[in-house]
């Protein structure tokens, strides 16, 4: 599974080429055009991939798949297949089967439905519960604890660079044991700006193409992180939050205007090579003659200036400018941790004129006061039920925040604060806290499933039971949402990593 | 229900209060008390130390303080109410005047692990008559079809529900004679939120900062009413309780000057080494445990260890030790390692029960063991029957059984399911708390049909008769 673990889109694939040689071209380096073409490569062959998954045709899951997986795999990758069958398969919230089957062959999703046999061979678990992994959008399990609160990150600090994927291993299995199999961790809390965040998987061994699944899945962001920072000291944050993506813009403007200009200057290039293509002859006299004058004169011979030769300057490269406009652009998310109303009201006003911005806000303990405008900007909120001492309001019920959000029409997701690496395991438990304050079953199980992926632009992959997907599964001897239920075992990727007791 | 407190007003006298007649109090008191297991002596008076130079340092104690100020205003102290039901402290006494109400419920769950399926539970004047499939209910008893878990309220056998002075005062560290019923708020929000929550009787507990805090007392959150003046003998044996702006400052230090007062055996500490009154042990880390079981089997002592989180670490310690463990109940992120601690002793079945800080927390702790693999029934015993004898009011409260008080919640699913909520809870028979569909404060106006509200706010009554439960 050649998944590239950075942002491809298989939507534009070619897009990506030309600002890939774009890039190289203002560089003018070899290496990058050498990049470039692999990213191509690489992106069309995700593309591929990705094509026959892209629709979940809720009628091809009652077919047994009697195929191998699906064109998918012209490498030897894993052959072993896994069957696993469980009472009750949440397909997705909302679409259940019973006494059903999901067939994993390759690490990924080729079949799911009922009447699906065996293939010989092939690994059988089974369960009372099957469903899809549970993703915290807003953890920090495997990360250096220094770098979680670092000050001087940058939008271009990666978080991977932060994890250390061979420590808490107690904690990465206990996460699994709850049934997370995927964190998003970010760093640089406490930084101006909090730099890219990883979708990591938690496997317990590490592998690079297991574990990784996104390693730019957002550039995040904080306003007054800490509990009791002054109103105005927050809202100086909110506006070097602003500054930031100001940057990004100007970058992305210069970027536009220095490729219009390349285009000029290609063209006329083009041109002028295209006129002394055509009257080759008369030109490469009228040269001779200079030349021959040039050394007649005994004078050194000039080669004669042209206009077009006066290449476009490339913006001088910055590379937290340039994470920063794949925020503006909103090709990746940008997820604010931000509480307060005041806050929350100064942020929503001031990312108005950024209109492809997509906007993720983590924590809103005061986001009852916004939720009409949260509902109707379609910013989705990531939810910590057992915070509740984050906002200004006196006494408010941070368990019935993500129900009261609901109500109105805000996307929720449920996250675990992005600070403790062991709170990552009791999403379920808070998810199950919000479900006794209001909300509803189906969409708890959205929040902890298919709307992080949805998010995190890995809906694709993760998220749900759907065939095509990565197969990252739960198998449970209950209901997700109830207190007695047990994790059996989880499969990432369609291997077994963790089997309980 | 009156819940009296006018220490404000005393308060603003700004200065100390005279000491009252130790007679007249004891007369008034026992006046104004009408509860069965209120024994005179249980009503002693804050310890004054004789020497009168002590004195003032004395009310600055804030628990002696507000016990002298609830004194000084002719007031009864604080803590002791007018009885929810008048008569249910004598049932053999007015047969004339009984009040019967009879409660079904789709499952009753009895306490000890026990369930009855399609139960009834008559309550004749605030106790529970009967109990079972199949009760006999006498004709023309109002009966009230409930559609949920009927549970026994829960029993928390240590909390922080005192105001905050109280429960952070160390600046002595030793106040063996401090009761500490006189130093809460019946009215407080704490205790009307722990109702809320489905928990009806907790015991207060002094500050951890004190190596004995003073006797503990056992209320019911529905309007703070005492139900045991003199639990228990509060001592700590943590970091808490080793200070180095007073004696002790060390663990030696703590646990020499423990063994002098208890070999001395005098007052509070005659009557625990008697066996009449428990302790309560806050004991956090291993060596705080270590030490604190050590010396109570060189003293003759034994209770509850408040707070050790590790104990299942300890379990050759503590196994069959007779020691009781009361696992804190901090929040949702209590680290792996203790909680794999506090599910192996759980699971170890030795006797444990929890602390109450909020009821989340509560909740999620209880959530964290069975997520572990700890029975629900082990972790519904500790709530209820443990948690009760633990209190030491094990025969009165804490089962579904005859003669027990009718103290009982209503849950909208199984008690323990964290998307469960109480939906009404009784004391001594009365419905004393009735959930909103959410809380109001909290809940904007919702703009979807009511068919979308999840299970937990469907379970409701239906009265058969009007004014039943009322």
């Amino acid at each position: 599974m050649p998944h590239s673990a950075t942002r491809a889109r298989s939507s534009s694939p070619l897009k990506n080429f030309a600002r890939a040689l774009s890039t190289c071209a203002r560089r003018g380096s070899v290496r990058t055009v050498a990049a470039a073409l692999v990213a191509f490569t690489g992106v069309a062959s995700a593309g591929a991939q990705d094509a026959p998954t892209t629709p979940p045709a809720p009628a091809a899951e009652t077919a047994p798949a009697t195929a191998p997986a699906p064109a998918t795999a012209p490498a030897p990758v894993r052959v072993e297949s896994v069957l696993v069958r469980g009472a009750r398969v949440i397909v997705r919230p909302g679409h259940e089967l019973e006494n059903a089957a999901v067939l994993i062959q390759g690490g990924r999703i080729v079949a799911v439905g009922t009447g699906i046999e065996a293939p010989e061979g092939a690994r059988v678990l089974e369960g009372e519960v099957v469903m899809a992994g549970i993703i915290d959008p807003w953890g920090a399990v495997g990360l250096d604890l220094a770098s979680i609160s670092d000050r001087t990150a940058t939008a271009s600090a990666r978080a991977i660079d932060a994890l250390d994927p061979y420590s808490q291993d107690h904690i990465r299995e206990a996460a699994l044991g709850a049934g997370i199999t995927a964190v998003r961790i970010g760093i640089g809390r406490d930084g101006r700006i909090g730099g890219l965040s990883a979708l990591v998987r938690n496997s317990p061994r590490f592998d690079r193409e297991t574990s990784i699944v996104l390693e730019d899945a957002s550039v995040s962001a904080a306003i007054g992180p800490q509990p009791g920072t002054d109103v105005f000291a927050r809202l100086d944050e909110v506006d070097r939050l602003i500054a930031e993506l100001e940057k990004g813009k100007r970058q992305l403007d210069a970027v536009v205007e220095y490729d219009k200009k390349l285009a000029e200057w290609q063209k006329a290039i083009a041109e002028k090579a295209a006129e002394s293509e055509k009257e080759f002859k008369k030109v490469q006299r009228a040269r001779e003659k200079e030349m021959a004058d040039a050394k007649e004169a005994k004078k050194e011979f000039k080669e004669k200036a042209y206009k077009e030769d006066a290449k476009p300057k490339a913006p001088r490269y910055d590379a937290d400018a340039k994470q920063l406009a794949r925020v503006v652009t909103g090709e990746l998310p940008l997820f604010v941790e931000v509480d307060r109303v005041q806050d929350l009201r100064a942020l929503l006003q001031k990312t108005k004129v950024y209109p492809r911005l997509r906007l993720v806000l983590a924590g809103v303990a005061d986001g009852r006061f916004v939720a009409e405008e949260l509902a109707e900007r379609r910013i989705p909120v990531i939810v910590v039920p057992a915070r509740s001492d984050r906002g200004g309001a006196f006494d408010q019920d941070g368990f019935a925040l993500a129900a009261d959000l609901a109500d109105k029409g805000v996307t929720v997701l449920f996250g675990s604060g992005g600070i403790d690496p062991d709170a990552s395991s009791n999403l379920p438990l808070l998810a199950a806290m919000a479900v006794g304050r209001g909300l509803e079953r189906k969409t708890a199980l959205e929040a902890l499933t298919t709307l992080p992926a949805r998010i995190l632009d890995v809906g694709h992959r993760l998220g749900s039971l759907e065939r095509g997907k990565d197969a990252d599964v739960l198998i449970l001897s209950g209901d997700p949402l109830a207190t007695t239920t047990r994790v059996r075992a989880v499969l990432l990727a369609g291997e077994v990593a963790f089997e309980g007791r | 229900m009156r819940a009296v407190e006018r220490v404000p007003a005393a308060a603003s006298t700004g200065r100390a209060l005279p000491q009252p007649a130790q007679g007249r109090r004891f007369v008034h008191l026992a006046s104004r008390t009408r509860l069965g297991d209120l024994d005179p002596a249980s009503a002693v008076l804050p310890h004054i130390p004789k020497d009168e130079s002590m004195i003032g340092q004395t009310f600055l104690q804030a628990p002696f303080l507000l016990a002298l100020l609830a004194l000084g205003t002719g007031t009864p102290e604080v803590a002791v109410d007018a009885p929810v039901t008048p008569a249910a402290e004598s049932p053999a006494g007015a047969p004339a005047a009984r009040e019967l109400l009879a409660l079904r419920a789709d499952v009753v769950h009895l306490g000890d692990g026990r369930t009855v399926e399609n139960g009834t539970v008559l309550i004749e004047d605030g106790r529970i008559r009967a109990v079972g499939a199949s009760v006999d209910v006498p004709s023309g008893t109002p009966t009230v079809q409930l559609h949920g878990h009927l549970a026994p309220g829960f029993v928390l056998p240590h909390s922080s529900l005192l105001p905050i002075a109280e429960r952070f005062d160390a600046t002595r560290g030793f106040l063996p004679d401090a009761a500490i019923v006189h130093a809460f708020r019946p009215e407080s929000d704490a205790l009307s939120k722990a109702l809320a929550a489905g928990v009806t009787t907790v015991v207060l507990a002094p500050t951890e900062g004190n190596v004995v805090g003073g006797v503990t007392g056992v209320v019911k959150t529905a309007g703070g009413r005492v139900l045991k003046r003199r639990a228990h003998l509060a001592l700590s044996m943590s970091n808490a309780a080793v200070d180095d702006r007073r004696f002790p400052t060390s663990f030696s230090g703590l646990t020499t000057e423990l063994r002098r007062l208890f070999t001395a055996g005098e007052g509070v500490y005659g009557e625990v080494k008697s066996g009449t009154l428990p302790v309560l042990v806050a004991a956090r880390e291993r060596h705080h445990v270590a030490r604190a079981v050590d010396l109570g089997a060189e003293m003759g002592f034994k209770g509850a260890l408040i707070g050790a989180a590790l104990a299942g670490e300890q379990l050759d310690i503590l196994d069959k030790s007779g020691w009781t463990v009361v696992f804190e109940t901090p929040g949702p992120n209590i680290n792996t390692r203790i909680q794999e601690a506090m599910a192996d002793y759980a699971k170890s079945g030795n006797p444990f029960a929890f602390s109450y800080v909020d009821a989340d927390g509560m909740r999620m702790a209880t959530a964290q063991l069975l997520r572990r693999g700890v029975s629900p029934d082990a972790v519904l015993r500790a709530l209820t029957v443990t948690g009760a004898q633990v209190a030491g009011v094990g025969g009165r409260v804490g089962q579904i059984e005859r003669g027990f008080d009718a103290d009982l919640v209503l849950w909208s699913g199984h008690p323990l399911e964290l998307s469960s909520a109480p939906v009404v809870v009784y004391v001594d028979g009365k419905a004393v708390h009735r959930a909103s569909t959410r809380p109001a404060s909290t809940r904007p106006a919702s703009t979807r049909p009511a068919s979308t509200r999840p299970a937990s706010t469907r379970a409701k009554a239906d009265t058969k008769h009007t004014g039943a439960n009322r």
